[in-house]
């Protein structure tokens, strides 16, 4: 357990930067989406969550392992929304899912490209 | 073990994996015979599009011509001339002596086969190549792409045309898939341009009608291409991405040849029409609504799990096995696991090369075939907005769904061979691990086939509960009938009865059948005629006018038409499910009836069901020396004076024409017939908002600056009711009385510019009346809201001055508008105009039976202003008109006004009545007639039931098809105005009760005189006004004529015993392609090719033909000379 902790506090010191400039753009997107006229009528809450869900995976590039555990993990949540009949509340799930089979489409790009160097 | 024994027992495991191998190939092949699970007894499958041949040759020689005399008054049909080769591949079985049902089950069977094994042919290139590791994936993805919910859609109305691209799609990728090993010589790119392009000759997606449904190639093709050309590129290979685009040109060019029997009359006949065909769709706005409805549940989410089929949703509960899916909990949870197995796939590390162009195809195909779906729909709106023709795509899932599950089964077939491998791998036994091979494999293709179930429950031809589908028993009488036809017809014309409902023009038989498509021509029974949508306008209204003269029993009108339209026969179809729900129409019990009273009726046979009459020989070609020049907005009347059958809506040779008639066009009478309810909406930006000023500007901007001044106009009045709408919100949320100052303001400079347009309404607008109406109504019903808005919400004087303000400006535009619109009652009367061609006495008739029920039905009470000035006649009846005398008219423009009584009170004494527990006084007219609209007003309040309401049925059971409730209204009186019409209500048009009820749970005799007064229901009508002369006298000693049909597209003609000019009739859908060896063409019956011809010789051999027939010819010519130089290049290279 403690070795965990320190595995964790050593990734946090590591990573701080990176932490701190994801929830300022956090911060930053929450405020221009919700107070800023125009926008937060352009922009809805998923497009947010789709950007920060990007910017999460630009600045802490997770494995296709992780995406595709969140991609489960979604369907989970689909699948019961599904079976409670509440289609339209499972709908924007799909298009979560979209995101990170795009997600996984550049992790799968970026090892072919490699194969080219 | 010594080394024979083990050298046998290799050759034993050797032995074993082959006839594994075959086993799964023919347990493949097992699936293909899915079809013959469909039919038993005598059924087919038939109806909606399903078009298959059931008399192979005569088909298939109707579709070598681009002229069809299949249906209607024969058409041209350069566009769908492809899909000969899918017709002859229907027709295969038929040909070698099969019955039907045999050629439909084979058939079915072979596009199964064909879909099973282009798939299995791809995977299995692509497996050799060494992109797929596992030998098992390549049996599963041909049972994902053949049995999935796209498919089994598509199976609902055998749509072998869609099927056929879908069999191209991986034929075509496994031809051009090695190109992606690099290194592309000339010969690969020459010959494997050949092979796509006949490929795609034999599966063509049925001609260039159907080029919609390459979306799905095109995309994959594509996405392949672009896969490549980056592969290349990150090699540094610049050679080969030039290859590339030569294989792209030289295919594009190779199919053009290969297709140019089809090609060519497309691009130089039908491509002409395009813009026609997007107009029909309801213009761009149109088509994008219908894309809009096709995607409204093409989630992505549904996609992920395979499902997302708009039938599914569109029918509700009554579709045969959507519900299953889509409510119960072992399908919703299975339906689930597609998408997991697809993650899963993607989380192995075998084979990504593929997965990666895999799932390229997969995310861009979902994108196409969501359509306009959230969250990328509206790109795709905005590509069907701007890229010119892609609107073609309207119905994005059909068009782009096989893209789609090609890219999803090909990597959920490779997650689940490598579970076989992976199972497999862990038995260390061979021979055992073969068996458990063969039967996991063969249990996992069950499965995958086996959740599809409908596939082999066969309850996929119908989408709803309704009585119909495409799944029928074939009357042995139709048949009869059609071999009947074929022998006897010749090149005569049988009528169709009763009619189609005109609504929805469906051909729907007591067996089953319901389509546009007549069932006749899938015998390619020639020149029948019914009301089917591919008439002309002026063909429905005289296809129309003859079907209500035949049940009318108007002989005279019958003999006339049938004669202009050349139909000879009469075919009664009893089975005719002429009670259908919505889809009303005449009983031909009684159609029959009527008919046969007609002298010149006589009975030919009777086929049981079906009954054929014969009229007089009314022949298609005819000669006349005399015709009618029709003015106006001509209708039958024309036709029927000296029962000349030939008329022209232009001056032709002045010299021929025996009778002039105009038919003045009532401006006014369609208004009344408007039921133009407005309602003040509720502003979703208030006029406080910052957003506002850029609704604002973009309102302006939107506005097109070469706009007609109606359509200036409409805008304006539509601001001004949003302006409207905003001063009521404004007042309700008690916001601050400088926005509605800015509303009002908004509001008043709007109704000012209206007041600077009006007089140039009459000079501009295309209608002037409806105009000046439109803009009355908006002005009275903002004029009702302002005023009921002072009485209610003006508690402030400021505000007070304000609204009163509005309606001032209101009345003064109102007064302004009555300047030059007469504020008439439009229902007494009505306001003509027309043209006269010259000055000279004219007879002035008047339908009796266009004018309604009159209150007083005396002529003395009708009177006539001609150009404002009242005229004097002696009005006298006879037959269906009333007679005005002779009128003396001057050249030019003119007006006129016809006013009459009012129209009777069509109902008689309301009876007090118990209805669906409820008391009710109701009124029960027994004359309707679905053919008239009727005005149906009254003024009511409420102040006695929450619950009082008016319902509008026909009268047998409580089944009402209109309501209209009354909330508590006190004292405040109400005007009320209901159209009634069977298109704008749902009522039965074979009914002749009309009931109209006023119900309460309390209300009694007192309380509905207290509450509803002035109740009346009137006809609307339009007055038929005839003005006619007498122009030349002509001989009307025609000459004699005899002609030979030598197939569809040319005709021979002898004319003999000439003595002047002549015109040649040939009542045909006119079209400029029709030709003529002499003579100059025209149109005449609003129809017909016509041609005038003046000879001097006493006979004439006349030769009439087709000409885009010979693009045909010339496209066969090229396709077999480019088929067989591209056998001889890929032989050579």
């Amino acid at each position: 357990m403690s070795n965990k902790f320190f595995l964790f506090r050593n990734w946090y010191n590591e990573n701080l930067g990176k932490v701190v400039l994801i929830f300022l753009l956090a911060v930053v997107f929450g405020m221009l989406f919700i107070y800023v006229p125009f926008l937060n009528l352009i922009f809805g809450p998923l497009i947010s969550f789709f950007i920060l869900f990007f910017l999460w995976f630009v600045l802490f590039p997770p494995s296709i392992r992780t995406l595709v555990g969140i991609g489960i993990f979604t369907l989970f949540c689909a699948c019961a929304l599904s079976l409670l009949r509440v289609e339209s509340l499972a709908e924007p799930f799909g298009e979560i899912l979209y995101m990170i089979l795009v997600l996984i489409g550049f992790r799968y790009l970026q090892e072919y490209i490699s194969q080219f160097k | 073990m010594d080394y024979g024994k083990q050298r046998g027992f290799k050759g034993g495991i050797h032995l074993m994996k082959i006839l594994a191998k075959h086993f799964l190939v023919l347990f493949l092949l097992l699936f293909s015979f899915v079809p013959f699970l469909w039919l038993s007894g005598n059924q087919l499958i038939l109806g909606y599009d399903v078009v298959f041949p059931l008399k192979a040759p005569a088909f298939l020689i109707d579709r070598m011509y681009s002229w069809t005399t299949v249906g209607g008054f024969d058409m041209d049909q350069s566009g769908i001339q492809g899909s000969i080769i899918i017709h002859f591949i229907d027709s295969i079985v038929l040909l070698l002596g099969g019955d039907p049902q045999l050629a439909q089950k084979l058939t079915f069977s072979f596009w199964f086969f064909a879909m099973l094994f282009s798939a299995f042919i791809f995977i299995s290139k692509v497996e050799k190549l060494g992109y797929v590791s596992n030998k098992y994936a390549k049996y599963f993805f041909p049972i994902l792409y053949t049995f999935n919910f796209y498919i089994l859609q598509g199976w609902w109305a055998a749509e072998r045309t869609k099927f056929s691209l879908v069999v191209a799609l991986p034929l075509i990728l496994a031809i051009i898939f090695p190109f992606i090993e690099g290194n592309l010589s000339r010969k690969t790119i020459i010959r494997s341009s050949l092979l796509t392009a006949f490929t795609l000759f034999i599966f063509n997606g049925g001609g260039w009608v159907g080029m919609p449904l390459y979306g799905g190639l095109l995309v994959s093709l594509s996405c392949f291409l672009l896969f490549c050309g980056f592969t290349f590129y990150l090699r540094r290979n610049y050679r080969d991405i030039v290859s590339l685009i030569v294989y792209a040109g030289a295919s594009v060019l190779f199919y053009a040849l290969f297709i140019a029997y089809s090609l060519i009359p497309f691009l130089l006949t039908t491509l002409r029409e395009y813009d026609s065909i997007v107009q029909g769709a309801g213009g761009i706005s149109g088509v994008i609504e219908w894309t809009k409805y096709i995607s409204r549940d093409v989630s992505y989410l549904n996609l992920f799990r395979f499902q997302g089929i708009p039938d599914w949703y569109n029918s509700g509960a009554n579709h045969p096995y959507a519900a299953t899916y889509i409510s119960d909990p072992v399908f919703i949870v299975t339906s689930y696991l597609f998408p997991v197995l697809l993650l899963i796939t993607l989380l192995r590390k075998q084979d990504r090369k593929i997965k990666l162009f895999f799932l390229f195809l997969l995310l861009v195909s979902l994108f196409f075939t969501s359509g306009i779906h959230r969250p990328l729909g509206f790109f795709f709106e905005l590509l069907m907005r701007a890229v010119p023709g892609f609107a073609v795509f309207r119905s994005a899932f059909f068009k782009f769904g096989y893209a789609y599950w090609f890219a999803g089964g090909f990597l959920l077939a490779l997650v689940l061979g490598e579970f076989v491998q992976f199972v497999v791998k862990r038995i260390h036994i061979v021979s055992l691990r073969v068996i458990i091979g063969i039967l996991l494999t063969c249990s996992v293709m069950t499965l995958l086939a086996a959740y599809h179930f409908p596939y082999f429950t066969g309850d996929i031809f119908r989408v709803d509960a309704a009585p119909v589908g495409t799944r029928v028993n074939l009357p042995k009488y139709v048949k009869d009938f059609s071999e009947w036809w074929d022998k006897n017809g010749g090149s005569s014309r049988v009528l169709l009865l009763p009619r189609l409902n005109e609504v929805w023009a469906f051909e729907q038989y007591n067996w089953r059948y319901m389509s546009t498509s007549p069932i006749l021509g899938n015998f390619s029974n020639k020149n029948t005629v019914e009301n089917v949508n591919i008439l002309s306008s002026d063909e429905k209204a005289l296809v129309d006018n003859l079907y209500i003269a035949i049940n009318n029993k108007d002989f005279s009108t019958t003999d006339t038409l049938l004669q202009v339209l050349g139909i000879k026969y009469l075919l009664v179809r009893k089975d005719f499910y002429f009670n259908y729900l919505d889809q009303e129409t005449d009983d031909p019990r009684k159609v029959e009836e009527d008919m046969v009273q007609n002298s010149k009726v006589k009975k030919v046979k009777d086929f049981g069901e079906w009954v054929l009459y014969e009229h007089q020989e009314n022949p298609i070609i005819f000669t006349k020396t005399n015709a009618i020049w029709s003015l106006g907005s001509a209708t039958i009347e024309n036709l029927l004076i000296d029962n000349n059958p030939l008329s022209f809506n232009k001056q032709v040779n002045p010299s021929s024409i025996s009778d002039v008639v105009i038919q003045p066009h009532c401006l006014n009478c369609t208004l009344e017939k408007e039921d133009l309810s407005l309602h003040i909406p509720k502003p979703r930006i208030f006029i406080d908002s910052t957003l506002f000023q850029l609704l604002e500007l973009s309102y302006r901007l939107s506005r097109p600056s070469n706009q007609s001044i109606d359509g200036e106009i409409g805008d304006l009045l539509g601001h001004t009711l949003q302006m409207s709408g905003q001063i009521n919100e404004l007042l309700i949320e008690n916001k601050g009385e400088e926005y509605i100052a800015q509303a009002r303001d908004l509001l008043v400079s709007d109704l000012g510019v209206i007041s600077k347009k009006i007089p140039l309404v009459i000079a501009k607008s295309s209608d002037p009346y409806r105009t000046f109406f439109t803009i009355q109504q908006y002005l009275l019903a903002e004029d009702r809201f302002f005023n009921a808005l002072i009485a209610t919400r003006a508690e402030r004087r400021s505000i007070f001055v304000m609204l009163e303000g509005v309606v001032q400006e209101l009345n003064r535009v109102n007064d302004q508008i009555k300047n030059h619109f007469p504020d008439d009652d439009i229902t007494t009367t009505k306001r003509y105009t027309y043209t006269s061609p010259d000055s000279s006495p004219y007879l002035l008739k008047i339908k009796k039976s266009t004018m309604g029920e009159l209150v007083n039905p005396d002529l003395s009470a009708i009177s006539l202003s001609i150009d404002n000035q009242l005229a004097s006649f002696s009005a006298k009846v006879e037959g269906d008109y009333i007679n005005f005398g002779s009128i003396n008219l001057t050249k030019g423009l003119h007006s006129l006004i016809l006013r009459g009584p009012n129209q009777k009170n069509l109902l008689p004494q309301g009876t007090i009545e118990q209805l669906a527990g409820k008391t009710c006084k109701s009124y029960v007219f027994d004359d309707f007639s679905s053919l008239k609209k009727y005005s149906l007003r009254f003024q009511s309040r409420n102040n006695f039931d929450p619950s009082f309401y008016l319902f509008i049925d026909n009268g047998n059971t409580y089944s009402p098809v209109h309501k209209t409730f009354f909330p508590i209204s006190r004292d405040q009186v109400n005007m009320n105005r209901i159209i009634i019409s069977t298109n704008k209500i749902s009522l039965q048009r074979n009914s002749r009760i009309l009931r109209v009820a006023f119900c309460a749970d309390t209300l009694n005799e007192t309380l509905f005189q207290e509450n509803i007064s002035d109740l009346s229901l009137v006809e609307l009508t339009t007055p038929a006004i005839v003005l006619s002369k007498k122009n030349n006298i002509v001989s009307s000693q025609a000459p004699s004529i005899s002609f030979v049909e030598k197939n569809q597209t040319q005709y021979s003609v002898h004319v003999s015993n000439i003595n002047g000019p002549f015109y040649l009739v040939f009542s045909k859908h006119f079209s400029s392609g029709w030709k003529s060896s002499v003579g100059e063409h025209l149109l005449g019956n609003k129809f017909a090719n016509v041609w005038y011809i003046d000879s001097s010789q006493k006979s004439l051999d006349i030769d009439l033909w087709y000409s885009p027939q010979r693009y045909f010819f010339a496209g066969l010519i090229v396709t077999i000379l480019s088929l067989v130089a591209g056998a001889w290049i890929y032989k050579r290279l």
